[in-house]
């Protein structure tokens, strides 16, 4: 960052002005600049530092000096001007709006410590906060190994800080998702640095000597010091010997221009390499050629099943609460399992635990709000989240045929984090989504997901640490229909689930720790019920039979710090499914195609039965190897198994698709992935480069015959077939996430073919051969900028392209049953036209008082910018007895957006 | 579901956009796949159509086979008849000979031959009933049916409308290219003011009662009428043929019926393969798409006349011309304007005509025929 400011000044300098400095004298080769600029010549020329408020100077412009003058001229000469006091003391210029300052002290008294946070200096924390010292223990103790710990909490709201890095050149250690960090020793004295994204560096002297326990507060940083980030950055991407992990915080995302503005989460992480969307009306997303059911999201340890809200427009996560986004796309932690593809782990904001506050969002399809504070004492805090949709005027637009349309869809969240003391803390929360629509007729779609989650972090001992996880998920769905009064029904579909998982820490010494624990969940699903609706509906009632299934997994993950260089991580988790009985268990005549006609016998379970075990050991391993300290290269082999399948034969998500357990007949899917990266920073850590590759093979996908029916069949697996795949790519990553102009450029090139050729199953797609899966899209590149103006104009421009999609295309036509009709090519043999995007946003926020009352900012922005048809999907159909092909797209037009945010 | 693509269609229709798109695919004649499509009517009237698939930007729709031989044989493989080649790729044959299940052969010009898997014969009930229903939006058209010994849930229908229309203006007046003159229309034999024509299905219409009480089909809709619609200015006539299916046959057409008339929805469902209940004996991987049905057709037809109706107006636009007689022979012998009436001058004699555009005078420009049928 260092270099580019640099380059930056001499652009200044070279455009503005020129300084002559002769002895203590220093002149101007022009007659007028602005004030900023001015400083910050003298500041290089000088070697003085200033400080002052961004606010007070930014705007104004000076006359200045051809003539040299020494420093207390000139300043006498710009307080002139502009009635700002300009006081000199050791080595430093303060810039005050009204007093003089005349001592350090005085500035202490003066500028409270929100005040200082504005001066926009960099190292001023030091300059202006002496380095606190701490004594632990007696030296007479003669340890060989000394545990710190503690918990990093932020100053203002009392909120935990995740992933804070206590650092010094040779020892980096991140705390945990709460803020707790465990520091392994020899004993002695050291000199550590605090990092917390978005906070002020802390330093502190250690002399330690037994073990200890330390808490910090640190303070939020309203001006980025962009030194602080950049040291983050290098430690935790170099550093960890995991591997494709990608993490967003809110900040970035809502820097990520999306449709009508709204922040969206999963939006945002399409963007990122090795991640990919079949669509833009579509929240379902690939990561590394798996597909969308591959996936575990994780919203505060509960699973959502269905995280879209208006059929896939946006994301059912609201902006407001979500405090960060991790997503595995290599290296599983072996805590996760159950999904081949990836995990994204959604975490939300704990609330404010020193004073109510919240906030309200205003924004053309929806509002938001939330509200937190604490409860009765610091140690408790809650938050509480709504958004609702007023969708409607959009509906409103289309043709009069739709005039009945309505959709409306809202989601809640709550939250509550208590701290019992330093060692042990509780949150529990609770989300809700709601969507119902419906659309030019009768038929009425609805979905929820409703969960509950408790979790408890406790650390036992120095050494030992303790969370227990207690989640409850339910996601349901219901199609009513009364448009014909006999044939009147509803059609509904519910999925519950209770997940208990208890994750342990071990350290052993400063080179070893283990993780291990287990996990179970019940699975309860009511596949399908269709019963009819109304007194005269002549529909018979179709109830299919309750599966239920427990899912568990054992699990241990050793890490060893073999040198300063190498880390080692090696995993197991043997997951196990029993599938529980309670419907007719069918079989079929073995070796041959399962169909109505093959089935040999059927005979009925009961529920307290299990009919099935399966049992897969799967293997988390990674390594690190660092070569100096900004190079590192990891490695790693990873499998995992997936019980639980979506069933679609749509390409995107759709609000019909079911979730089906591996049963008897459908096996659970197993995946294994070899995956190998360098990762290196450059420019003083500035800017962060990656590449990833990655080799991953897929077994028992399920595919389907061709009319399958997926809703309301009895006996699916007469309906789908096992397919398996293979997936390979290239990830690679520029990325710069600090100073005036940020964002970064990923490319992926990836391939990702599926292959079915089990004679046995009665039928083949493509004669066998391997063909593309429909979310294989080659070659795909992101460029993500952003630009600040100043504190409050922000800029981002986001352009993304891709191959097209694969799709089935006519190749022939014929005449049937009265018109012309076409015959299909083989599956995926042909690709859509390519994709290109190009978003941009502008971001204002007020004014900076700290203390004002409410802080308002402003986003407009301009989602495909081009108005570019990008073609979503090429369809034939036969209209009045002709072929007509048309290309569709989502998104056609440029589409103008506004939101309007208040912070109080 | 099928609503939900329509309206979803819509909302996009709003932010996005369908284009045209015809991508230069095979260019090519024709395909070596096999269409096979008709029915087996046990003592009724089978028909079997046979035709090649057509490359996609073939403009011709012109690809039947012709010349093959299409035979009926029994379980134990006697030949129980030959279907008789007509034009246009049609095989007929009139009074099956009764089996309980049939099996179908077919040989080609090219070597190619074709056996179907059993064809089981189903008696198909009677049409319960085709009524009809009038709003704001126009006429819909339902059918209701019912197997009253539950044999037979799934159904396939196709029909033919006919309607009685009107010419704008009533000629009186014919040009004789015999004589190259006016002369007086034949008002019984040659006329053109009043013609029925006929409109055949050209979508897939299936329906089962599975999943129904009483294993009957209620108000299975086929065809919607917007309002004021010249099909319902005068008379109209629907005849439905109603088919009896196998859960097989049933699979097949909801399959074609979503490949081709309901793909292009937001979802994208993906179009799969179609099959047939062919297959090529002499190359197992050649490709046949139709499923050749069993069974009795049972037809019904109902009228609608527009004095049913309430307040159904339909209009068309049409303007009057003068031809002057040294103008006749620009405008009527190539039929540019057909002469309704004389004009004449003050002193009677004839000086020219009233006339209008084809399409305004003679029915028969809209597509129809003027001769009755039978049945009106």
């Amino acid at each position: 960052m260092k270099k580019f400011y640099i380059f930056f000044l001499v652009m200044f300098c070279s455009i503005m002005g020129f300084i002559n400095a002769h002895s203590q004298n220093y002149s101007f080769n022009a007659d007028s600049l602005d004030l900023i600029s001015t400083i910050r010549t003298l500041e290089k020329y000088s070697g003085k530092k200033f400080f002052y408020r961004y606010k007070d100077i930014d705007t104004v412009k000076v006359e200045v000096n051809r003539v040299p003058l020494p420093l207390d001229k000139i300043f006498k000469l710009l307080g002139d001007q502009t009635k700002l006091k300009f006081s000199l003391i050791d080595d430093n210029i303060y810039i005050t709006k009204f007093s003089e300052i005349i001592s350090l002290a005085n500035v202490n008294k003066n500028l409270d410590i929100a005040d200082v946070d504005h001066l926009n200096i960099q190292k001023q924390t030091k300059t202006l906060m002496e380095i606190k010292e701490y004594t632990i223990g007696r030296k007479s103790a003669n340890k060989t190994q000394v545990i710190l710990r503690g918990y990093i909490k932020n100053k203002k709201t009392g909120e935990s800080i995740d992933n804070a890095v206590i650092y010094n050149n040779s020892i980096s250690v991140n705390a945990d998702n709460n803020g707790f960090y465990n520091l392994v020793l020899a004993p002695g004295k050291y000199i550590f640095n605090i990092l917390g994204n978005g906070m002020h560096e802390i330093q502190f002297k250690l002399n330690i000597y037994e073990d200890g326990e330390l808490n910090f507060e640190m303070l939020e940083k309203i001006t980025t010091l962009k030194n602080v980030v950049v040291s983050a950055q290098k430690v935790s991407k170099v550093n960890t010997v995991l591997m494709g992990v990608e993490k967003l915080n809110i900040e970035t995302i809502k820097k990520i221009p999306s449709v009508f503005g709204e922040p969206d989460i999963l939006r945002a992480i399409t963007s990122l390499p090795g991640v990919k969307t079949v669509g833009e009306a579509s929240t379902g997303f690939n990561v590394r050629g798996g597909s969308a059911d591959q996936n575990l999201i994780l919203f505060n340890d509960n699973t959502i099943y269905n995280p879209s809200h208006l059929f896939g427009m946006f994301s059912a996560f609201n902006p407001e609460i979500v405090k960060d986004i991790e997503l595995y796309k290599s290296s599983m932690p072996a805590r996760f399992g159950g999904r081949l593809a990836s995990v994204l782990d959604v975490t939300s904001r704990e609330g404010n635990k020193k004073k109510l506050t919240g906030t309200l969002g205003l924004g053309l399809i929806t509002s938001r709000v939330t509200l937190e504070g604490p409860i009765k004492s610091e140690k408790t805090s809650f938050v509480l989240a709504g958004r609702t949709t007023y969708a409607n005027w959009l509906l409103k637009l289309l043709p009069d045929e739709y005039e009945k349309s309505r959709a409306n869809f809202q989601d809640f969240n709550f939250a509550v984090t208590h701290d019992f003391d330093s060692t042990s803390k509780i949150i529990f929360s609770a989300y809700y989504s709601r969507d119902r629509f419906k659309l030019a007729s009768d038929t009425i779609f609805g979905y929820n997901n409703l969960n509950f989650s408790l979790r408890w972090n406790k650390k036992i001992s120095r050494k030992f640490s303790r969370n227990l996880i207690l989640a409850n998920d339910n996601y349901k769905y219901i199609i009513g229909n009364d448009f014909n009064k006999y044939n009147a029904f509803d059609l509904s579909y519910k999925l519950s689930q209770l997940n208990f998982r208890s994750e342990f820490n071990y350290i052993f010494n400063s080179k070893s720790d283990i993780d291990f624990g287990f996990s179970t969940i019940r699975y309860n699903l009511n596949p399908g019920k269709y019963i009819g609706s109304g007194d005269s509906s002549k529909v018979v009632d179709d109830i299919l039979h309750k599966e239920s299934a427990f899912e568990n997994a054992i699990y241990a993950a050793y890490r060893y710090k073999a040198s300063q260089k190498l880390i080692l991580s090696g995993g197991v988790r043997l997951s196990n499914l029993l599938v529980m009985g309670g419907k007719p268990s069918y079989t079929y005549i073995p070796n041959g195609p399962i169909s109505e006609g093959t089935v040999e016998s059927v005979k009925n379970t009961s529920s307290g039965e299990i009919v099935k075990t399966y049992f897969y050991p799967e293997i988390r391993s990674s390594l690190r190897y660092l070569v100096d300290n900004t190079f590192s290269i990891k490695a790693g082999i990873n499998t995992q198994a997936q019980y639980i399948h979506m069933l679609s034969n749509t390409t995107m998500m759709a609000p019909t698709d079911i979730w089906k357990l591996s049963d008897e007949h459908i096996k659970p899917q197993k995946g294994i992935q070899y995956s190998l990266g360098a990762y290196k920073n450059l420019a003083s850590n500035t800017i962060e480069t990656s590449v990833e590759v990655y080799y991953k093979q897929i077994k028992d996908y399920l595919d389907y015959k061709p009319g399958a029916q997926l809703i309301l069949n009895h006996n699916i697996e007469r309906d789908v077939v096992n397919t398996n795949g293979r997936a390979y790519g290239i990830e690679l990553l520029i990325k710069k996430l600090t100073g005036r102009w940020n964002g970064w450029i990923g490319y992926t090139y990836s391939r990702i073919e599926l292959k079915n050729n089990n004679p046995q199953q009665g039928f083949m797609v493509n004669n066998g051969n391997y063909y593309a899966a429909n979310y294989d899209k080659p070659h795909e590149a992101t460029v993500l900028i952003n630009f600040k103006a100043s504190h409050r104009f922000n800029f981002s421009v986001n352009s993304t392209y891709s191959t097209g999609r694969p799709i089935t295309l006519p190749i022939g036509k014929y005449y049937y049953e009265g018109s012309e009709r076409v015959l299909y090519s083989d599956r995926n043999a042909y690709r859509i036209p390519d994709y290109y995007r190009t978003d941009f946003v502008m971001n204002i926020e007020g004014n900076h008082k700290v203390k004002k009352l409410a802080h308002s900012s402003w986003s407009v922005g301009l989602y495909n910018v081009f108005g570019r048809r990008n073609p979503y999907s090429v369809y034939f159909i036969s209209e009045n007895g002709r072929i007509e092909g048309y290309k569709m797209s989502i998104i056609g037009n440029i589409i103008p957006f506004i939101n309007f945010n208040l912070r109080f | 579901m099928k609503y939900f693509i329509i309206a979803f269609i819509g909302i996009i229709s709003i932010l996005g956009c369908r284009d045209k798109y015809m991508p230069g695919l095979n260019e090519g004649d024709t395909l070596n796949v096999l269409i096979v499509e008709g029915a087996v009517w046990p003592e009724g009237d089978s028909k079997i159509t046979l035709s090649y698939v057509l490359g996609i930007n073939q403009p011709t729709r012109d690809s039947y086979i012709n010349n093959a031989t299409v035979l009926l044989e029994n379980e134990s493989g006697q030949l129980l008849a030959t279907l008789r080649n007509s034009a246009n790729g049609n095989y007929n044959l009139s009074n099956t000979p009764k089996a309980d299940k049939y099996y179908l052969r077919i040989k080609t010009a090219v070597g190619d031959e074709y056996l179907s898997e059993p064809i089981i014969p189903l008696a198909t009930p009677a049409i319960d009933a085709i009524t009809w229903r009038q709003n704001a939006d126009g006429v819909k058209i339902y059918v209701s049916t019912k197997d009253p010994t539950n044999n037979i849930k799934y159904y396939k229908w196709d029909y033919v409308e006919t309607y009685q229309y009107n010419s704008v203006y009533s000629s009186n007046l014919e040009y004789s290219t015999a004589t190259n003159s006016v002369i007086d229309r034949d008002m019984v034999n040659n006329n053109i003011y009043t013609c029925w024509r006929d409109i055949r299905s050209s979508s897939i219409f299936i329906g089962s009662s599975a999943k129904i009480e009483d294993n009957a089909i209620y108000d299975n809709q086929l065809i919607s009428i917007p309002a004021n619609h010249e099909k319902l200015a005068v008379r109209y006539s629907l005849l439905v043929n109603q088919i009896g299916m196998t859960k097989e046959a049933y699979a097949f057409y909801e399959l074609m019926k979503k490949n081709t008339e309901e793909i292009g929805n937001i979802f994208g469902n993906q179009p799969s393969e179609l099959g047939s209940n062919l297959k090529c004996v002499n190359d197992p991987d050649k490709k046949v798409v139709g499923y050749v049905l069993g069974g009795s057709i049972a037809s019904k037809r109902i009228f609608i006349a527009n004095s049913e109706l309430s307040d159904w107006r339909f209009s068309k636009f049409c303007t009057k011309d003068t031809v002057a007689l040294n103008e006749v022979a620009d405008f009527f012998p190539a039929q540019v304007k057909i002469p309704i009436e004389k004009l004449y001058s003050d002193n009677g004699s004839v000086i020219g005509y009233e006339a209008a555009d084809r399409i305004c005078v003679d029915c028969r420009a809209a597509g129809g025929t003027n001769v009755k049928p039978t049945y009106w």
